[in-house]
């Protein structure tokens, strides 16, 4: 069992840079807006998860600031394509080793398929008030996207994937995430954004913003 | 009034709105004065710090939802301009992939003027489109043995003067109204003073676009400015006397008639030829 990989960076803009498997031009517009970021600092990143129906599978995806490329705000994205199958049927605690930063652009073995990885436990990763907050906002009764707020967004990444890993097959394609520094208030492509700033109008509300940041108490109150 | 622009990647979109608030701010926009920012201005904030350290701003990710939204006064009148930011790289591959960007098209569709950007230093024959762009090639490959291949025609290889064409036969298709357009040759401070008139450079170095325009000038009324954001090339260094202005004093505009003015030149002339 193999995953396909593709690699995204800024050449001649952003766009595919390598790949184990072609994109036609209408999955590369799809793909793209989950695999671009802006970042304000050079030690942040963040980490993607959506389905992507032109493709009939699921992104997992890791971003990170390129400083070393000639345009301002350059970045490099590491995406691993989950098939249907592999998205209902597999154990995914192990994917996230699988994403890597090129380092000194050397670009090689971004070509080729990857084989799956043996399962990590992933479960105890987390903050014990972060993972609770993440489980909440996943598994919130409405389809209203929610966010987390969190010191560090990247401490989130484990414990986003094990509760992708924890639904049941048929209901992961349904949730998608995205750690980032500001979280997007209004029209959002993801469930569940997992930030340490609100920004956006309306940004006020609270109501789907669960602060784990807080003590339980408070937290309580501002969930939904 | 609402605002789209139309560019590829690394035209100067950001830089000129970046600039432009800047100026609104710095009470340095000519004949507009700032009423009241509407929305977040934390990504020009940003991009006015990265001016005055004299660097780039930086590029507008996809994702990004970043947009101009301010109520200014020209006279008495109070005007509401709105002008979403969007990535370049959303029109490159709408132009490659000849399918529309949903966004963008709504946004056209509810345009009262545009702004399309072209970069003046990059429009020769056999530039490239971006500034920035750079080989990448996966390791072992080997660039030189490749250049000898003949290469399938895509339309990535259209020349910028027929790529803007393009853009402009399906702008039309998607207003259906007249929409004033102003031409921004950004970087304008690197062809330097002898370049003339920017509209008279337009004609020159484009013609295919020139003879279009003039074509639809009833649809696409138009006109041709130059503009330096930054005010220098930040790369080579800014010329002496530019080093210690403030970004907003450093960014102008050469209008249609070749005399230099402040950057809010382009929204003037949209706001009096909008419908």
């Amino acid at each position: 069992m193999a995953v396909d990989q593709l690699l995204f960076g800024y050449r001649d803009g952003h766009e595919l840079i390598a790949g184990s498997r072609p994109l036609s031009a209408v999955q590369q517009r799809e793909l793209l807006p989950h695999i671009d970021a802006s970042f304000e600092a050079a030690d942040e990143r963040q980490l993607v998860g959506a389905a992507i129906p032109s493709l009939d599978g699921y992104l997992l995806a890791r971003i990170w600031p390129a400083p070393e490329r000639p345009r301002p705000g350059a970045v490099w994205a590491h995406a691993l394509l989950l098939s249907a199958e592999q998205l209902r049927f597999r154990r995914l605690g192990g994917l996230l080793e699988l994403l890597r930063r090129p380092v000194d652009e050397r670009l090689d073995g971004y070509g080729d398929t990857l084989p799956w990885p043996r399962d990590a436990d992933l479960a105890a990763a987390a903050p014990p008030p972060l993972a609770e907050a993440l489980t909440r906002a996943a598994h919130a009764g409405d389809p209203r996207p929610r966010v987390v707020l969190w010191h560090a967004a990247s401490e989130a990444e484990p414990a986003l994937l094990a509760l992708l890993d924890a639904f049941p097959g048929p209901a992961r394609s349904a949730f998608s995430f995205r750690t980032r520094e500001r979280a997007r208030f209004g029209a959002t492509a993801y469930r569940l954004q997992v930030a340490s700033v609100l920004s956006g109008q309306g940004a006020g509300a609270s109501d789907v913003v669960i602060d784990a940041r807080q003590p339980p108490s408070a937290s309580s109150r501002l969930a939904s | 009034m609402r605002i789209v622009l139309l560019g590829e990647q690394a035209t100067g979109k950001s830089s000129l709105l970046v600039a432009l608030y800047g100026a609104l701010v710095n009470h340095r926009a000519g004949g507009l004065r700032l009423v009241r920012t509407v929305d977040e201005v934390e990504f020009l904030s940003r991009g006015l710090q990265a001016f005055g350290r004299r660097e780039s701003v930086q590029r507008t990710d996809l994702d990004s939802d970043a947009r101009l939204v301010v109520d200014v006064a020209r006279g008495d009148e109070i005007v509401s301009v709105e002008v979403p930011d969007r990535s370049g790289e959303l029109l490159k591959h709408m132009l490659d992939s000849r399918v529309w960007e949903p966004d963008l098209h709504r946004q056209i569709g509810v345009a009262a003027g545009a702004m399309l950007f072209l970069r003046a230093d990059l429009a020769i024959p056999g530039a490239g489109a971006d500034a920035f762009a750079e080989p990448l090639a996966p390791a072992g490959e080997e660039p030189a043995a490749a250049a000898d291949e003949a290469v399938a025609w895509t339309p990535a290889l259209m020349p910028a003067d027929a790529r803007t064409v393009d853009l402009l036969q399906a702008v039309l298709d998607a207003h259906a109204d007249r929409l004033p357009l102003a031409i921004i040759l950004s970087a304008w401070d690197r062809v330097g003073p002898t370049a003339g008139a920017p509209a008279a450079w337009l004609a020159q170095q484009m013609p295919l676009l020139e003879q279009f325009l003039g074509a639809h000038a009833g649809r696409l009324p138009h006109a041709v400015f130059g503009v330096s954001a930054q005010g220098g090339d930040f790369a080579v260094g800014l010329a002496d006397g530019l080093v210690e202005e403030d970004p907003w004093d450093r960014a102008f505009a050469v209008r249609p008639d070749e005399a230099r003015g402040p950057l809010s030149e382009p929204v003037l002339w949209l706001l009096d030829n909008a419908a």
